[in-house]
């Protein structure tokens, strides 16, 4: 990359979106003040998690969700003001061409790569797309695919799997197509058909069927009915409410959840096993003193009850470890109160007293 | 009527299944009502009975024989409360419970005394371990569990009580192979092996360590280093199994065993010259060392999840074909370890049913006639003359099936069907018999 892109991938950035919600994560970018992503991204909910490099997690709203060219519209309830916004191109692709990806795969965010344009145009069922070689995977979906005057050439859309860097994105001539359809609608909750490609108010769906041409919409059936866990998974999400935790802000997927309280991280997950883990992970293993902080720790764990002190690779971690079935709403919600106490107090009193690092948190998940 | 069947059990006794004395795990038969009483503690935990849902699940664990002078598990009741304690190797598990919760622990070893490795390897274990955890109180490290009795479930005991048991010996055992072990607490009930059967011991491994270099010698170590690794291996796991040493030279036997078929990078050649050095380190540990890592003791708890006998049946299948592969290229000598082998790797990798750890341990015994006859026992096959106890195995074999056969379809005596020629032919139709054997429950 030379020093004019590095410049244009920095201004870029800003404009970059990470979406998540309960089935998956990926990516988005502003286009005046709607997030573009793909409808595979926003999973058929109405609502996802949108966080930017200056707006810290938030409750985005789908307002246009369009499973035909796999587009999906997010309005933000905060005004993302980005310095230098991303425009779309209106220039013809042409092989060969060079193109940035930017995006969030697997997790790992403001991640770009580069490569060219193999061919302009390339069609899957009805729907155009653009080949090219710049490596994405999955989380890259819905991120921007660019050109050398970083503007908006597509959408990043899907790759060939076990394939080398064979990816499509959806060309910004579609993308503009439907915004300016959507535009003119001057109203929100919109779901095009995926059979008629009539664009529909979601208000006038009846059982979920297209009004104009009868077609199930599976789409309109998932935004009815939303994201409703059930069993433990309620119950966790229960408890959490009950001690004031923003559910949807902290689910990272079905079974996980992420929070910070002040500066301490808490983590619960909820494995396949049946274990339910809610930690955080306070401090690193000081170079001195340490026997006496392992001393402390085995010794905390002798009073702490529901919860416990352990090692993993060269971190602390405060635990609260629970078999699902044994989950009341009762026990639960004490033990977690005890670990959201308490695992600030301890982070503290353990950089303090055996002037422990503070932890260091992987960003491979 | 009765009279012919009274007259009739004289001469056929029932047959008397015993667990085998030797291996890892329980030398036990499991509770003939095991199942009865895991289900009266379900009903009586379902009634709100917590006392009596513990008394009874508890109860399902206590073995059916006893070897010991205490009992591996003791329950005690009062009106309000019901104490236990259990052993397990070199653990010893003291329990109380009321109608909230039930707390059990472990003292493991004095804190003071500890290697700062241990105590931060307690932490790790901390990060690992379900439902129990490492805790230091006034001077003592203790492994530790608690539970809620409110929606308590036999299930929800067993898992628990058995995590406890398993780490605390296992970690007793580490502690006493890798550092001092007189700081390890509640070590009263481990028994002393004689000194003459220590002996004895002594001078089967050596003498088994020497046959093992002997009959190596000779072979091109490039043709047959998967003939040496027989070889090593099966003597390895001989030992471990017949011997049951602890500490020290458990851990490396399981280390060497594990390490072969673990790492990937080595040389077979490499690992086979690891093998041959700790083998030579063996052979050159003086009585003294190798008294120390003996004890005898009590377990409630088997280490091994019970395997499916498609696991045991596709292993043995393997291992069919690779004598196969060895007789077709003219590799006799290592059929017989192989088939020594096969049984020894079994009962040292999967939790048995208790028929068919007994009729693996019949292989075994007959393969080391001589170690049982200087044991006490009436040796199973003859070396010199080449000749089996027929009789005796048969009815071995009858002891290990017949009380099952009415619980699974396709369990039956085979012993008619063994072919007594000589060790491999008996092998070879003994393991195809096993493999066949179907534990499917009626």
């Amino acid at each position: 990359m030379n020093t004019a892109t590095q410049k244009m991938v920095e201004q870029t950035i800003e404009s970059i979106v990470q979406i998540t919600n309960p089935y998956g994560s990926g990516s988005g970018f502003l286009i005046g003040e709607l997030i573009i992503t793909n409808s595979h991204v926003v999973s058929g909910l109405k609502e996802v998690l949108i966080s930017t490099k200056t707006l810290s997690k938030t409750i985005g709203t789908v307002i246009y969700d369009d499973p035909a060219f796999d587009l999906a519209f997010i309005r933000s309830p905060i005004l993302i003001e980005c310095k230098n916004p991303l425009l779309l191109s209106s220039a013809p692709v042409l092989d060969g061409d060079s193109v940035i990806a930017i995006g969030h795969p697997y997790g790992l965010n403001y991640s770009t790569t580069e490569g060219i344009v193999s061919k302009a145009s390339r069609l899957q069922g009805e729907v155009e797309y653009i080949q090219f070689d710049a490596a994405i995977n999955p989380g890259n979906s819905g991120g921007p695919l660019l050109n050398d005057s970083a503007e908006v050439i597509g959408v990043n859309t899907f790759i060939i799997q076990n394939s080398n860097n064979l990816g499509f994105a959806l060309p910004s001539y579609t993308l503009k197509d439907a915004l300016d359809q959507f535009s003119t609608l001057k109203t929100e909750d919109i779901i095009r058909c995926v059979s008629c490609k009539n664009l529909i108010l979601e208000s006038t769906i009846q059982n979920d069927y297209c009004p104009k041409c009868g077609t199930k919409l599976e789409v309109a059936k998932r935004r009815r009915e939303g994201y409703k866990p059930s069993g433990v998974v309620a119950l966790i999400e229960k408890i959490l409410g009950i001690l004031k935790i923003n559910v949807t802000l902290s689910r990272r997927s079905q079974r996980s959840w992420r929070f910070e309280l002040g500066t301490t991280r808490i983590d619960i997950n909820y494995y396949d096993n049946g274990i339910i883990i809610a930690d955080s992970a306070l401090c690193r293993i000081p170079q001195e003193n340490i026997e006496n902080l392992y001393d402390f720790l085995l010794s905390e764990n002798s009073v702490l009850e529901t919860l416990q002190f352990s090692i993993n690779e060269n971190t602390v971690y405060l635990s609260y470890i629970i078999v699902d079935s044994s989950l009341s709403e009762e026990y639960g919600t004490v033990a977690l109160r005890k670990l959201f106490d308490e695992a600030p107090r301890y982070q503290k009193l353990l950089i303090e007293r055996f002037k422990a690092p503070e932890p260091k948190f992987d960003e491979f998940e | 009527m009765r009279w012919f069947n009274t007259l009739k059990s004289w001469f056929n006794p029932a047959p008397m299944h015993c667990a085998p004395l030797y291996g890892r795990g329980i030398h036990a038969l499991p509770n003939p009502d095991e199942k009865e009483l895991f289900e009266r503690s379900s009903a009586a935990f379902i009634d709100g009975d917590i006392l009596s849902g513990y008394e009874y699940f508890l109860s399902s664990l206590i073995h059916k024989e006893n070897l010991f002078p205490t009992p591996h598990l003791s329950i005690e009741r009062s009106e309000e409360t019901l104490r236990f304690s259990l052993y397990q190797g070199y653990a010893l598990i003291k329990g109380s419970v009321s109608e909230k919760s039930l707390e059990a622990h472990a003292d493991i070893a004095l804190s003071e005394q500890l290697h700062v490795a241990i105590k931060r390897r307690f932490l790790e274990r901390d990060f690992q371990l379900t439902y129990c955890r490492f805790s230091e109180d006034k001077g003592t490290i203790r492994l530790s569990i608690c539970l809620d009795n409110a929606t308590i479930t036999p299930q929800k005991v067993f898992y628990p009580l058995r995590e406890i048991a398993l780490n605390a010996d296992f970690e007793k055992e580490f502690i006493a192979g890798e550092f001092d072990e007189s700081a390890l607490l509640d070590t009263h009930h481990l028994i002393s092996i004689p000194r003459e059967k220590i002996e004895i011991n002594y001078a089967f491994m050596r003498q088994w360590i020497q046959e093992t270099e002997q009959s190596l010698i000779g072979l091109l170590s490039n043709d047959n280093t998967g003939m040496t690794s027989f070889s090593y291996l099966a003597l390895l796991l001989q030992i471990d199994y017949l011997l049951l040493p602890h500490k020290k030279m458990a851990k490396n036997i399981s280390e060497k065993i594990n390490g072969y078929f673990m790492d990937d990078e080595k040389l077979t050649e490499d690992k086979n010259a690891d093998l041959e050095q700790y083998l030579r380190e063996l052979s050159a540990m003086d009585i003294e060392s190798f008294s120390t890592q003996f004890y005898n003791c009590a377990y409630t708890f088997s280490p091994f999840e019970q395997a499916m006998h498609d696991e045991i049946s596709t292993f043995i299948e393997e291992s069919l074909g690779k004598v196969r592969w060895y007789k077709n290229n003219r590799s006799t000598y290592v059929i017989s370890v192989i088939y020594r082998y096969i049984s020894l790797y079994i009962l040292y990798n999967y939790g048995l049913h208790p028929s068919l750890r007994s009729l693996l341990h019949l292989h075994v015994e007959i393969y080391a006639s001589d170690f049982f006859k200087a044991a006490g026992e009436i040796p199973l096959y003859d070396p010199l003359t080449r000749t089996f106890k027929q009789n005796l195995i048969a009815q071995r074999i009858r002891e290990s099936i017949e009380p099952y056969i009415s619980r699974y379809k396709g369990l039956s005596d085979f012993s008619e069907h063994l072919n007594y020629s000589d060790l491999d032919h008996f092998s070879q139709s003994f393991y195809l018999q096993v493999k066949n054997l179907d534990y499917t429950e009626v």
